[in-house]
């Protein structure tokens, strides 16, 4: 279903993380949080019930001390490109896979909750919700205008801030361009990201700095094995945490959740 | 037909599998999960604005972007037949709007468009559910169970707040009254010190901070004061002794932009020294795994390397005092191998890491452990700082330097009365020092001074002592000895609940303020948080709050405070800048500016004001008084058998730990299932050490210290030193936050504090502990 690559389109929307740069201070996940309107539950200490679209791994080298090192790997949806195991499987066209920009969408309106493609995703980005979203007396306030809230029993995740895309095209349309310049669409997550490690862009403008980024020796994808050519790459210059990217979790010692 | 016993089930029986065929249960199944659905909230929808503003969440004091968008919450009028009305509503001029989003200010200097998880979680500190919407009384005895509180008008609670303060001053007892501040930068903290010296007491004391001790430290070592700050930008080769650079320490997302631009430069090195792995020990170039405590001890082994080989700068020792003697003293008892048992750092590793910062130039020290709340001794900093003086740091580019002041404009004199003078003349309830006398705040001398009954009110503006004060138990029970207590905050928390009045203070978002100058940045800046929209209109500035009661003394007290509302006393102040012609506002020059006004105008469009720090070599006396750089342990550092561990705090990003902020809802999703799970924390413990214990991950324990014990769970985590336990500070709240309370359990409560005999000053980051298997 994801195979519409051969669509002319002069868009495809990338993301690259610098884990060198990245310190895991979260600023991503909560702008994430604030600008995608996601409702806090009292017991987001129990992990097993808290959504986060951007989510922050922690990895270690697993040495003992004092040669010990943590990293952090941010985690948004991957938006693969190939074979998208999500859009594969879902029964009813409820996320898809754009072929003008790349960007798999979640229509949560069409979703039935069926949970299939929270199985099918390798990367855990999917979060289904199991409750009502709640705001306490007042919070609503802050709800973004841009977004929809997920009501209970359809399954959610990160949309490359696809409004932001929106509005983007909006405004150059109405100053007469019909393609948007580096850094005019921006994700939330990249835009607050104080090391500057998050870089969001065009990947098929070769002048754009996701696609020069992307060339780096240091680059690499989550499960490449899996062949679903994430559109999420991560920088590196350590080779500990490149292996923890495949999966080296179990198969070598060196890498392992913190 | 007569229906029998077999008969009935055969027909129950068929009844259940026929009903089962049909799809009447799927369906009612369905229709009752759509009709307990509650639905998602429709945010309304309305035209966008942005606001630039500042943050004062931390010290760090970030520029902000604020979108606002009209509210029209609650209200269905831009549908249908009502959407004629909407539009024609919209035109009108005051529309109340709601805030939507904080991002950072990418023309702020300070922060350049980043922001931290704190900073980007405002809103809900704004729209929180423990804000304080109205002044409130306290209607039961303090001390019998929980506070019922009552809310009173504006008018009421300041005539009690006024009346009160009269009574105590009329009795000539004006240094009875002590009042509590989280810190005194800004020109807020310098109003309501001028309130109280006014008023006749001098008792105007901060939080805790790590500045404190620099503060004696620079006066005596350079003969200034000021705050200190690090030129970590151009700096080549930084020494970190346990700041956490990375995790909060000073101005977090500068600092971060930093490291963000060293990791491209690729030609800056990084040196972490603490005990534990923390983050910026993982992304520092390398990490340097010290006994806690031993700082000091490493500074000097590296000390003597950096001079017994010549190393160090000679121009800057030219400019110094009492190098002859460090030297002599770094020979005799600091040498690497004496350093190493000390530390437990390789004699060749202190080598070759002294003798790389001493030839990579410029190269700092960074005095510091973990975000600046907890503090070392005296004697601590001294030996660190020294090291600048040996790379010919001091007041240099890539070195340290003292934060120039903001120009603001000269407070007019202080008009005292009899009454204020006799006040002043009485010595401060916290004390003036240990052997220095420096004047600087001890608030860990607090809760004897309450006990003893010194206190007859107490104000507390923007602090949360009762939790966050080392010993917070102990401080707790004595606030509530103090017969009148009056809490100024915007949300409910520990201390306010133990006040008899509660004022209702607008939050950073609703009022407007300056913020001065990043903590621990070179350059001198100013900006302004900016009252973008009013979510609790009964809230009031801190400022307007105490010209009002001024208003209200009369007298001295008055004509000391003859501003008609804070916004006149800032703008009167910011005149001072633009009589200095110093710095930059945005990319204008100052000194380009026509009149005042023209720069006021320029700060209420969120701009900010920034001057780049003036540098020259400077040098420091390194026998101050006749104290010198040296290792003294603290107490807890001494192995007992009672308690063979030491626990030792530390601090996550992601939980709010300075200011009178807690963490705010979105960040309890950041906090790893490592840190808190469920409602138990979970301190971290070397694997090994738990292994002797037999501990294994996630067991129950208590955590047993000379001063108390706590309830924890263990994680075990192979970064931590062996028999050493690590806390997180920031948890345990019993506010009435659904988010926070009961989460944890408050570290606090076992950090008390010893004094430092030179200085007086708290000292404190850990205490001895034994782990018990629960």
């Amino acid at each position: 279903m994801s195979e519409h690559h051969e669509v002319a389109s002069k868009e495809k929307y990338g993301m690259v993380i610098d884990l060198d740069k990245c310190t895991g201070c979260g600023a991503c996940t909560v702008s994430c949080l604030s600008e995608n309107n996601h409702y806090v539950r009292e017991d987001e200490s129990d992990k097993l019930r808290s959504v986060a679209w951007m989510k922050v791994y922690k990895v270690t080298n697993g040495e003992p001390f004092p040669n010990t090192k943590v990293a952090f790997i941010p985690r948004p949806c991957m938006h693969c490109d190939h074979h998208t195991p999500c859009v594969s499987v879902c029964p009813v066209m409820a996320t898809d896979y754009n072929p003008l920009t790349g960007i798999v969408s979640q229509i949560y309106t069409r979703c039935i909750g069926c949970r299939y493609c929270v199985g099918a995703c390798p990367y855990h980005a999917r979060y289904f919700n199991w409750w009502d979203p709640v705001w306490p007396e007042g919070m609503h306030k802050l709800l973004n205008p841009d977004m929809s809230p997920r009501m209970r029993g359809v399954v959610e995740k990160c949309s490359f801030c696809n409004h932001r895309l929106q509005k983007a095209k909006d405004k150059a349309y109405v100053e007469g361009r019909r393609d948007l310049k580096d850094g005019e669409y921006v994700t939330a997550c990249a835009e607050a990201c104080p090391t500057r490690a998050i870089t969001f862009g065009n990947m098929k403008d070769p002048e754009s700095a996701v696609a020069k980024l992307i060339k780096s020796p240091g680059a690499f994808r989550l499960l490449e094995k899996l062949g679903t050519q994430p559109k999420v790459y991560y920088l590196s210059n350590e080779s500990w945490i490149r292996e923890s990217g495949d999966n080296a979790l179990g198969r070598k010692k060196t890498a392992r959740p913190a | 037909m007569k229906l029998d016993r077999r008969g009935f089930l055969k027909f129950a029986a068929g009844g259940v599998v026929g009903t089962l065929a049909t799809p009447i249960p799927w369906d009612l199944l369905d229709e009752s999960a759509k009709f307990t659905d509650l639905w998602a909230p429709e945010p309304a929808k309305g035209p966008s604005s942005f606001v630039h503003s500042t943050c004062r969440l931390c010290p760090g004091g970030c520029g902000i972007t604020l979108r606002l968008v009209e509210d029209k919450s609650g209200r269905d009028e831009w549908r249908g037949w009502h959407h004629k009305e909407f539009i024609q509503r919209r035109r009108l001029p005051a529309v109340p709007l709601r805030a939507v989003k904080i991002a950072g200010n990418p023309d702020h200097p300070v922060n350049r468009g980043g922001i931290c998880p704190l900073g980007a979680a405002g809103l809900q500190l704004l729209y929180g559910t423990n804000r304080v919407t109205a002044p409130l009384k306290r209607t039961n005895p303090k001390g019998e169970g929980e506070a019922v509180w009552e809310k009173i008008t504006w008018d009421e609670a300041l005539n009690i707040v006024t009346g009160k303060l009269r009574e105590i001053r009329e009795a000539g007892n004006p240094h009875t009254v002590a009042c509590i501040l989280d810190n005194k930068k800004g020109l807020t903290a310098e109003l309501i010190g001028r309130f109280f010296r006014a008023y006749g007491s001098s008792n105007v004391i901060t939080m805790p901070s790590q500045e404190d001790v620099e503060t004696v430290g620079l006066s005596l070592m350079q003969g200034t004061g000021g705050h200190l700050a690090y030129d970590l930008e151009n700096s080549k080769y930084v020494l970190s002794f346990g700041a956490a650079l990375l995790e909060g320490w000073g101005a977090p997302v500068h600092n971060m932009m930093v490291f963000g631009k060293w990791q491209e430069a690729n030609e800056h090195t990084l040196v972490q020294i603490e005990p534990n792995c923390s983050i910026t020990a993982s992304k520092a170039d390398k990490w340097l795994a010290v006994k806690p405590g031993a700082e000091a001890a490493l500074a000097l082994g590296m000390a003597n390397v950096i001079v017994t080989e010549g190393l160090y700068d000679r121009s800057c020792i030219a400019r110094c005092q009492g190098f002859e003697g460090f030297k002599a003293l770094l020979e005799s008892e600091y040498t690497p191998h004496k350093v190493s048992e000390i530390t437990g750092i390789p004699a060749n590793v202190i080598a070759t890491t002294a003798r790389a910062f001493a030839v990579t130039r410029p190269a700092v020290a960074v005095y510091g452990r973990g975000q600046g709340v907890m503090s070392g001794n005296l004697a601590e900093f001294m030996s660190i700082y020294s090291l600048n003086a040996l790379v010919g740091s001091i007041g240099t580019k890539g070195g340290v330097v003292v934060q120039r002041e903001v120009p603001f404009k000269a407070w007019p004199a202080l008009a005292t009365d009899a009454v204020a003078q006799q006040g002043l003349s009485q010595s401060r309830i916290d004390g003036e020092g240990g052997e220095i006398k420096h004047g600087v705040c001890m608030s860990h001398n607090l809760t004897a001074a309450l006990k003893s009954g010194a206190v007859n009110a107490l104000v507390v503006h923007e602090a949360n002592p009762c939790y966050a004060l080392p010993g917070a138990h102990k401080f707790e029970e004595a606030v509530a000895k103090v017969p009148f207590v009056l809490a100024l905050t915007s949300c409910m928390n520990e201390t306010a609940r133990a006040a008899d009045i509660i004022l209702p203070v607008a939050s950073y978002l609703e009022r407007l303020e300056d913020v001065t100058s990043a903590a621990r940045v070179p350059n001198a800046s100013m900006s302004l948080t900016r009252p973008a929209l009013a979510n609790v209109p009964e809230a009031r500035h801190p400022g307007d709050i105490f010209l009002t009661l001024a208003r209200a003394m009369g007298g001295s007290v008055n004509s000391s405070l003859p501003w008609d509302n804070f916004e006149a006393l800032l703008k009167e102040k910011v005149g001072g800048i633009f009589a200095s012609r110093r710095g930059r506002i945005g990319d204008q020059e100052v000194a380009m500016l026509g009149s005042s006004d023209e720069l006021w105008e320029g700060f209420n469009a969120g701009k900010c004001w920034y001057e780049e720090p003036v540098f020259g070599g400077g040098g420091l006396t390194f026998n101050p008084q006749g104290r010198t750089p040296h290792f003294e342990p603290v107490s807890w550092m001494k192995a007992s058998r009672e308690f063979p561990m030491l626990l030792v705090a530390y601090e996550n990003i992601n939980i709010a730990n300075r200011r009178a902020v807690d963490t705010l809802p979105y960040l309890t999703k950041n906090i790893d299932d490592t840190v808190l799970q469920k409602h138990d924390l979970l301190v971290r413990v070397n694997p090994e050490t738990a292994g002797r214990m037999r501990l294994v991950e996630g067991d129950a324990a208590t955590v047993q210290c000379p001063t108390g014990r706590l309830s924890v769970r263990v994680h075990m985590d192979v970064g931590m030193m062996p028999d050493v336990i690590g806390i997180p500070l920031g948890l345990g709240h019993s506010n009435d936050d659904p988010f926070l309370t009961g989460k944890g359990v408050n570290a606090y409560e076992v950090l008390e504090p010893v004094a430092d005999p030179v200085t007086g000053l708290a000292v404190w980051w850990g205490t001895r502990a034994k782990l018990i298997k629960a």
